[in-house]
């Protein structure tokens, strides 16, 4: 019955105008990073060609400097890494709130039972909403494929913000394709555990926006608190700010202990929370 | 039922809400860190100063020049969007409440909108009043001058320098702190809330978020969100925002929102909106 129900829910999430709104968005919020890098891969290439002074190396606009997850200073970097939460959400974190709205929420229930309704509901909007994020990450690495040089970063390089404390800085330098196949699977987590913060919400607003909203505000105010707390107290050498984590090289060291902790709280939080509004709650 | 008397309904139902307590913290995080700049420095912030740090903003981001981490304007961000975020339900929710039965009653689908668009400018009015209530207390609490002089030491050291030591009028001060935000936010709540005739409330939002970070990394005068930004203002930095065509051009969205807005009100289908 559980494989039955999460194999409806899935389809639901996947089959349905929203997630396929959020993947164009995040898709041509993608396309913008690869043209700005177009852009600048031109002008470098340009001014390597005309010069004999100075090294024709590539490494300053490598493709693994200038993807989307790793370079920061793009339009397209910052404003998916910004939106993220609200991209995750789309897809499928209103179906809470709609069917239970809507009445048919009780419909399932009385055929499923709560949990099973609960499992299949939580891991349905966990898959989309980490689909969501990863896919158009994993897109922007392949077209950037085309347009910057592959070319193997080294650690002496400014332009390589990945230093030693980050999350599998070690595989960055030495293998980086698999580095940001990881990479996409971390962000596919991030935006799993973002869209499941709407389920806890789903009972406490009357409109679907204010329900998609929730991770993009709840995180967005905790970003700011570290920040604060990052620039007041001594934590600056690393990155607390979940908004920013789902980034593979932000500001501050993210090593892996700190990545998954996190993620295992905003699991545990999100699983939780929702496990107690949607099966022990009564049906309001 | 006459335009006033609509106004007045939703002056009352829809201004002083319960998430309007979450104003004093938000503006509360950019006002902390002013003050926390300024005891370094040895300075004391006047009440412009701080309205001027929450409104700061930062220079442009220019992607081909820096491979460097950019700085991103995150608390200046948190503030406008705070503002957009608090208002996007509300015209929403009336409809789907009692704004079918009013619209009915009162006969006059624009009129309706219209009172909508007047409480829209006095939210975000009141916003701005919170905020300013809050950078006084700010004032207040660490003996600071509750006026509009904006000391010139402690605009430089805010301001990273880029005033060049200058003093500031208290009307420029008022002006860049307080005018041109209120103008800049207002016009793009506007927007949104006309923009959700046509689509989701949430990409209205999406697109009020990309409009301000595209104001991150140019400065046209043309992308609203550079209004709202003091570091851009033609009155501190040479080659900067002129004020006069920023604000004519905030009141001309704000105008053609009402306007659009209300046409395209009367021609939308209101029986089928919900979300």
């Amino acid at each position: 019955m559980m494989l039955r129900c999460l194999k409806t829910e899935l389809r639901k999430a996947f089959q349905n105008k929203m997630f396929f709104c959020s993947l164009l968005v995040g898709s041509l919020i993608s396309i913008t990073d690869v043209a700005q890098n177009a852009v600048l891969v031109r002008r470098m290439t340009r001014i390597l060609e005309n010069s004999s002074e100075i090294s024709k190396s590539a490494e300053g606009f490598s493709l693994f400097v200038r993807w989307i997850a790793v370079n920061g200073v793009t339009l397209g970097s910052n404003l998916f890494y910004f939106v993220w939460p609200i991209l995750a959400a789309i897809p499928y974190g209103w179906s809470w709130a709609e069917e239970r709205k809507s009445g048919l929420y009780a419909q399932i229930v009385s055929r499923v039972g709560r949990r099973t309704y609960f499992f299949s509901k939580y891991w349905a909007v966990f898959i989309s909403g980490g689909a969501a994020v990863s896919v158009p990450v994993l897109a922007n690495l392949l077209i950037n494929a085309l347009v910057c040089p592959y070319c193997v970063p080294t650690v002496l390089m400014a332009a390589t913000p990945i230093t030693n404390g980050y999350f599998l800085s070690e595989l960055y330098y030495s293998a980086p394709w698999i580095f940001g196949l990881l990479w996409c699977g971390v962000d596919f987590l991030w935006g799993g555990v973002a869209a499941c913060m709407c389920l806890p919400a789903g009972t406490r607003f009357r409109h679907q926006v204010m329900v998609l909203l929730v991770p993009f505000v709840s995180l967005i105010l905790l970003d700011a608190v570290c920040s604060m707390a990052m620039s007041i107290g001594s934590l600056d050498h690393l990155e607390l700010s979940p908004l920013r984590l789902a980034l593979a090289a932000p500001a501050s060291a993210n090593p892996g202990w700190l990545l998954f902790s996190l993620l295992g709280i905003f699991f545990s939080v999100t699983f939780l929370g929702g496990y107690w509004e949607v099966v022990k709650h009564e049906l309001n | 039922m006459n335009l006033t008397k609509l106004i007045r309904h939703d002056l009352q139902c829809g201004l002083f809400r319960l998430r309007c307590l979450l104003v004093p913290p938000l503006a509360a995080l950019p006002c902390l860190l002013c003050l926390r700049i300024t005891d370094s420095a040895g300075c004391k912030s006047s009440w412009a100063g701080y309205m001027m740090y929450c409104f700061m903003g930062i220079e442009p981001i220019s992607v081909q020049d820096t491979m460097e981490k950019a700085q991103f304007p995150i608390l200046w961000l948190i503030l406008i969007i705070g503002c957009l975020y608090l208002h996007l339900d509300y015209p929403l929710n009336d409809l789907s409440l009692t704004g079918q039965q009013i619209i009915v009653r009162s006969g006059n689908r624009r009129n309706w909108y219209l009172a909508k668009c007047v409480w829209n400018l006095c939210a975000c009015g009141l916003y701005f009043l919170m905020v300013s209530l809050t950078a006084s207390l700010f004032t207040v609490l660490t003996g600071g001058d509750l006026s509009l002089n904006c000391d010139a030491a402690a605009l430089k050291v805010l301001y990273l320098g880029e005033t060049g030591g200058k003093t500031l009028p208290p009307l420029t001060a008022l002006l860049l702190s307080l005018i041109l935000p209120y103008l800049t936010v207002s016009a793009i709540s506007l927007l949104q809330m006309t923009l959700c005739l046509i689509m989701k409330p949430i990409f209205c939002f999406l697109i009020g978020i990309i409009l301000l970070l595209l104001s991150v990394y140019w400065d046209s005068p043309l992308i609203l969100g550079n209004g709202a930004m003091g570091i851009r203002s033609s009155l501190l930095i040479s080659g900067g925002v002129a004020p006069g065509p920023a604000a004519e051009e905030c009141c001309l969205i704000i105008i053609l929102c009402m306007a659009i807005g209300s046409w395209m009100f009367k021609r939308s289908d209101i029986l089928g909106a919900r979300d």
